[in-house]
C-alpha cells in the first residue's frame, strides 16, 4: 500500500517538469519551428535559478530572474533561427551545448561541486498539503503535498487548451504553423508569433528547470535535466501536439521515472540498472508510435509535402 | 479615372527582366482578361499590383493615386483583393474561420449594464452568423460550418472570393481561377464574375484559357516575354487573334489525330479492382478496373483530389495497393517497385515533374538516363560509362529538341517545358510497351505542349498501350481514344473519345453519374 502511495506521488513529481516542457514546447511546434533546445532551457531554468537564489538569499526573485535568462536565451534561439533562418537542428543543438558548458563551467569557477542552498529554501516547507484531500488514501498521496509550480504545470493543461484553441493567439499559432502564406496573406505577422511560441516554450522551461532543481531539492548538480528536455520533444510527438494528450504521454514518462526509483529500492546491487527503464520506455513508445504510423501510410520511400 | 494604372511597370531580377515597360489602365466596373503564356510575365505584374513584389521601376496608381505596396495587406486597405491560383487557405479550420482570419471577433464581457470589455476568448457563434449573412448577401453556394479540408476546390474557391470581399474590396484580380475547376464549376464561376461585376466591383482575370475571355471579358490585354504586346476589345477580337499574339505565330489549336479502331486488340494492361487507402484510413481508390489494349490512349479525367494522383501512385509503384491486381501481358505487376516495373517494360512521366521525375541539382545527361543507369550498355562492373552516358544524352537532346546552354549544366537552370521534355525523352525513347504519363504538359508552353502531344500520339501509333492522367480536360479530350472519369476514388462513367461531349464528362466529373 505505502509502495503504490509512494510511486503515485513520485509520478506526479516526476511529472511536473515534464508536462511544463511539453505545453512550452507545443507552441514552438504548432508554429512550425523545431525547438530541439528544450534541454538548454530547461538546464538553464535550473542552474540559474539555483544561482539566484544563492546570489539573492530570496526564493521567488530568483525564479523570476532565471525566468528572464531563458527568456534571453529563448531570443536569441528565435534571432538566429527565425530572423536569421538557420538550421533549427543546429541552432537548438548550440543552445543545448552552450548551457551545458556555460552551467559547468561556473561551477568549477566557484570551485563548488555542485550549488545547494538549503540553507536558504526549506524544501518540506514548499510543499501544499490540501486539507482533507491529504487525509484520503491513495488520492491523498497524489493529490496533496507538492510545490507550488507542481500543481501550476496540471493547471497550465487546461489552460494552454484553452488559450490554443479559443483564443486569437492559438489560432494565429496553428494558422502560421500550418499554412504561413494564408497567415502573411492577411496581414499576421508570421516572424512576431514564431518568436512568441519559442518565449512562451523558454518561460516554462525555466519554471521547469526552477522545479526540478530549487523547489524539490534546493540543489543544482552538473547536468541535472539529464535529457527530460528530449523526453518533453517525444512526448509532444507521440501526442500529436494536443495540450491534453501530449501531457498524458508526459505523466506516462513520469509514471517510468517513479517506477524506477521506487523499484529500484528492492533491487539491491543492481538498482543502478533502474536508471534506465524511462530512457527504455522513450525508445519503446517512439517506437511503437512511429510503427502504427508508418503501418497506416502506403506511401513508399518518398514524402508527401 | 482609372482602376488601377500601370505606367512604365518594371520588374528586374538581377539580368532577367521579368516585366518591362507595362501600360495597362484598367476600367472602373469592367472585367479585364490579361493573358500570356506560361512564364510571360502575367504573375509577376499580378504580384505587384498586389504588394507581393515591389516593381522595380514605373508607377502603380490606384483610383488616380499613386501607391506604393510594402506588403498584401496595404494592398488590401486600398481595396484591392486577390484570389491565388493556389489558395492561402487553412485546411484544418472553419469556412468562417478561414473567411475572418486576422480579423477575429471578439466576446464581450458584460459587467451591469454599461461597463463591457473586450475578452480575449474569440466569439465563434457570432463570426458564425457575419459569414453566412456575407455568403446569403452574395447569393453563394456554401455552408459557413465546414471544415475547408473537406470542401470541394469551387467551394474552397469561394471562400477565397468572399474572405477578400469581406475586407470590402473593390478591385478583384483572380490568378488562373478556372485551372482546377470542372466545366460546371467554371461556368459557375462565370456567372459570379457577372454577379459581382453588376455589384460595381472591377475584376482583373488571368488565365490562359480563351474561351472564359471571350465570354466574360471586355477587354483583353495581351502579355508575350514580359511586355504588352496587344490589347483589344473583347467584343473586336477572337480566339485565333489572340493566340497568335500569345505565342507570336500561327497555332494548331486541335490536335491531329488519325482515327483508328483498337477494339481487335491484344490487351497490354489489365488492371482489377484496385484499391488503396490514404494515411487516414479512407479509401483512396475504390475497386478500380480498366484494361488498355495497343495502340490505344486511355485518358483518365476528374478533378484533381479525387484517386488521379494515388492511381498513378500505385501503378508507378510509389505507393502500395491494398487490394487487386495489375497485370501487363499476363504478367503480375502488382505492387513492384518502380525499378522492376521499368525493367518490364513500363515507362513513367509522374505527376510533378521536380519532386518524382527530376533531381533538379544534377546534370542533364545524369538525368536522362535516372532510371536506366542500369542499362549494359551505360554501366558495366556497377561503374557508369562517360562516354556512351554523354553519347545518348546527346542524340535524345537532338532528337527531342531540348534547348539547354550545356549538356553538364543543372536541370534547374531549364524552362517547365524543356525540363519536362527531360522525362518525356527518358521515357519515350526506352521503348517501353507501355506508359504511364500524368500530367504531361503541366506549366509547360504552347511550344512544347504541342510536340509533347505530338510524341504521345507517335507512340500510340507505334502500337504502344498508353495511360494518360491530366487535370486539363481538353488534353485528354484531344489525345484519348477512350476516356474514364474518376470521383471519389471511384470510376463513375466511360465514354469513347471520338464522341466525347465535355458536358457530359464534366457532370460526371462532379460525381453526377452517367445514366
Amino acid at each position: 500500500m505505502n509502495l503504490l502511495s509512494n510511486i503515485l506521488y513520485d509520478m506526479i513529481y516526476h511529472s511536473a517538469p515534464l508536462i511544463l516542457a511539453v505545453l512550452g514546447g507545443l507552441f514552438a511546434h504548432k508554429a512550425n519551428v523545431l525547438n530541439i533546445g528544450l534541454e538548454g532551457m530547461m538546464l538553464m531554468g535550473a542552474f540559474s535559478s539555483t544561482l539566484f537564489v544563492m546570489l539573492t538569499g530570496n526564493l521567488w526573485i530568483g525564479v523570476l530572474l532565471s525566468v528572464l535568462c531563458t527568456l534571453i536565451l529563448g531570443l536569441i534561439f528565435s534571432f538566429f533561427g527565425i530572423t536569421m533562418k538557420s538550421n533549427f537542428i543546429i541552432t537548438g543543438f548550440g543552445i543545448n551545448i552552450f548551457v551545458l558548458a556555460l552551467s559547468s563551467f561556473m561551477l568549477k569557477y566557484l570551485q563548488m561541486a555542485n550549488i545547494n542552498v538549503s540553507s536558504i529554501v526549506n524544501v518540506t516547507n514548499l510543499k501544499i498539503n490540501i486539507p482533507f484531500i491529504k487525509d484520503i488514501p491513495i488520492v491523498g498521496s497524489l493529490l496533496s503535498g507538492h510545490t507550488l509550480i507542481t500543481y501550476i504545470s496540471f493547471i497550465l493543461i487546461l489552460v494552454v487548451s484553452i488559450v490554443m484553441y479559443k483564443t486569437k493567439f492559438g489560432v494565429y499559432v496553428r494558422v502560421v504553423g500550418e499554412n504561413e502564406e494564408a497567415a502573411k496573406s492577411v496581414g499576421i505577422n508570421s516572424t512576431a508569433i514564431k518568436y512568441a511560441a519559442v518565449l512562451i516554450g523558454a518561460a516554462l522551461c525555466a519554471l521547469a528547470g526552477a522545479n526540478l532543481a530549487v523547489e524539490r531539492m534546493a540543489l543544482f548538480t552538473n547536468n541535472m535535466t539529464a535529457g527530460r528536455g528530449f523526453i518533453a520533444i517525444a512526448a509532444i510527438y507521440c501526442g500529436g501536439a494536443k495540450p491534453v494528450k501530449s501531457s498524458i504521454y508526459a505523466v506516462i514518462f513520469g509514471l517510468a521515472k517513479s517506477l524506477a526509483i521506487n523499484l529500484a529500492l528492492f533491487a539491491g546491487p543492481v538498482s543502478g540498472l533502474f536508471e534506465i527503464v524511462p530512457y527504455l520506455m522513450i525508445v519503446i513508445v517512439l517506437f511503437a508510435v512511429s510503427a502504427v504510423e508508418s503501418r497506416r501510410t502506403k506511401i513508399r520511400g518518398f514524402k508527401l509535402e | 479615372m482609372y482602376a488601377i494604372e500601370a505606367v512604365n511597370l518594371t520588374k528586374k531580377y538581377g539580368d532577367f527582366v521579368a516585366n518591362e515597360d507595362i501600360n495597362i489602365s484598367i476600367v472602373k466596373g469592367e472585367i479585364t482578361a490579361i493573358v500570356g503564356e506560361n512564364g510571360a510575365g502575367k504573375t509577376t505584374l499580378m504580384n505587384m499590383f498586389f504588394g507581393l513584389q515591389k516593381p522595380s521601376g514605373g508607377e502603380l496608381r490606384v483610383q488616380g493615386k499613386e501607391v506604393s505596396f510594402n506588403s498584401s495587406l496595404d494592398a488590401i486597405n486600398c481595396g484591392l483583393g486577390m484570389v491565388h491560383q493556389h489558395f492561402k487557405l487553412v485546411p484544418s479550420l472553419t469556412v468562417f474561420e478561414n473567411i475572418l482570419l486576422g480579423t477575429e471577433i471578439k466576446k464581450d464581457i458584460k459587467i451591469s449594464g454599461k461597463l463591457s470589455f473586450k475578452s480575449p476568448i474569440i466569439d465563434r457563434k457570432q463570426e458564425k452568423k457575419t459569414v453566412q449573412k456575407l455568403i446569403d448577401d452574395y447569393k453563394f453556394e456554401l455552408n459557413a460550418d465546414d471544415i475547408v479540408e473537406n470542401i470541394s476546390i469551387g467551394a474552397k474557391q469561394r471562400v477565397e472570393i468572399l474572405k477578400m470581399l469581406y475586407r470590402n474590396v473593390d478591385i478583384l484580380i483572380f490568378d488562373e481561377p478556372t485551372a482546377v475547376l470542372t466545366p460546371q464549376e467554371v461556368d459557375e464561376l462565370l456567372v459570379s464574375f457577372k454577379e459581382l461585376k453588376k455589384q460595381g466591383k472591377t475584376i482583373i482575370l488571368i488565365t490562359h484559357k480563351l474561351r472564359e475571355v471571350l465570354e466574360v471579358s471586355d477587354k483583353v490585354v495581351v502579355i508575350k516575354r514580359g511586355r504588352v504586346v496587344g490589347s483589344r476589345a473583347t467584343k473586336e477580337t477572337s480566339a485565333a487573334e489572340i493566340a497568335k499574339m500569345m505565342v507570336g505565330r500561327e497555332v494548331i489549336l486541335n490536335v491531329n489525330k488519325k482515327e483508328k479502331d483498337a477494339c481487335q486488340n491484344k490487351v497490354v494492361y489489365c488492371v482489377k479492382n484496385l484499391c488503396t487507402e490514404n494515411n487516414f484510413g479512407k479509401k483512396v481508390l475504390d475497386n478500380i478496373s480498366f484494361e488498355i489494349k495497343e495502340g490505344e490512349i486511355l485518358g483518365v479525367a476528374g478533378v484533381e483530389g479525387n484517386g488521379q494522383s494515388e492511381l498513378v501512385r500505385v501503378l508507378s509503384g510509389l505507393m502500395e495497393a491494398t487490394g487487386g491486381s495489375v497485370h501487363l501481358y499476363n504478367r503480375d505487376i502488382t505492387n513492384k517497385w518502380p525499378a522492376e516495373l521499368r525493367s518490364s517494360g513500363i515507362g513513367i512521366v509522374p505527376e510533378d515533374r521536380y519532386a518524382q521525375g527530376l533531381c533538379k541539382d544534377m546534370t542533364i545527361s545524369d538525368n536522362l538516363i535516372a532510371g536506366y543507369h542500369n542499362n549494359e550498355k551505360l554501366c558495366r562492373h556497377g561503374l557508369l560509362l562517360k562516354k556512351e552516358i554523354e553519347d545518348v544524352s546527346d542524340s535524345l537532346i537532338e532528337k527531342y529538341d531540348i534547348r539547354i546552354a550545356e549538356r553538364n549544366g543543372n536541370v534547374s537552370q531549364l524552362s517547365g517545358g524543356n525540363a519536362q521534355k527531360i522525362i518525356v525523352a527518358r521515357e519515350f525513347d526506352s521503348n517501353p510497351r507501355m506508359l504511364i504519363v500524368s500530367q504531361p504538359t503541366r506549366g509547360v508552353d504552347i511550344g512544347s505542349i504541342e510536340f509533347i502531344h505530338n510524341k504521345i500520339l507517335e507512340l500510340r501509333d507505334e502500337n504502344k498501350a498508353i495511360l494518360l492522367v491530366s487535370s486539363e480536360l481538353s488534353e485528354i479530350m484531344n489525345l484519348s481514344d477512350r476516356i474514364i472519369v474518376m470521383y471519389k476514388g471511384k470510376i463513375v462513367g466511360e465514354v469513347q473519345g471520338r464522341n466525347a461531349d465535355s458536358e457530359k464528362i464534366g457532370l460526371m466529373m462532379a460525381g453526377v453519374s452517367a445514366e
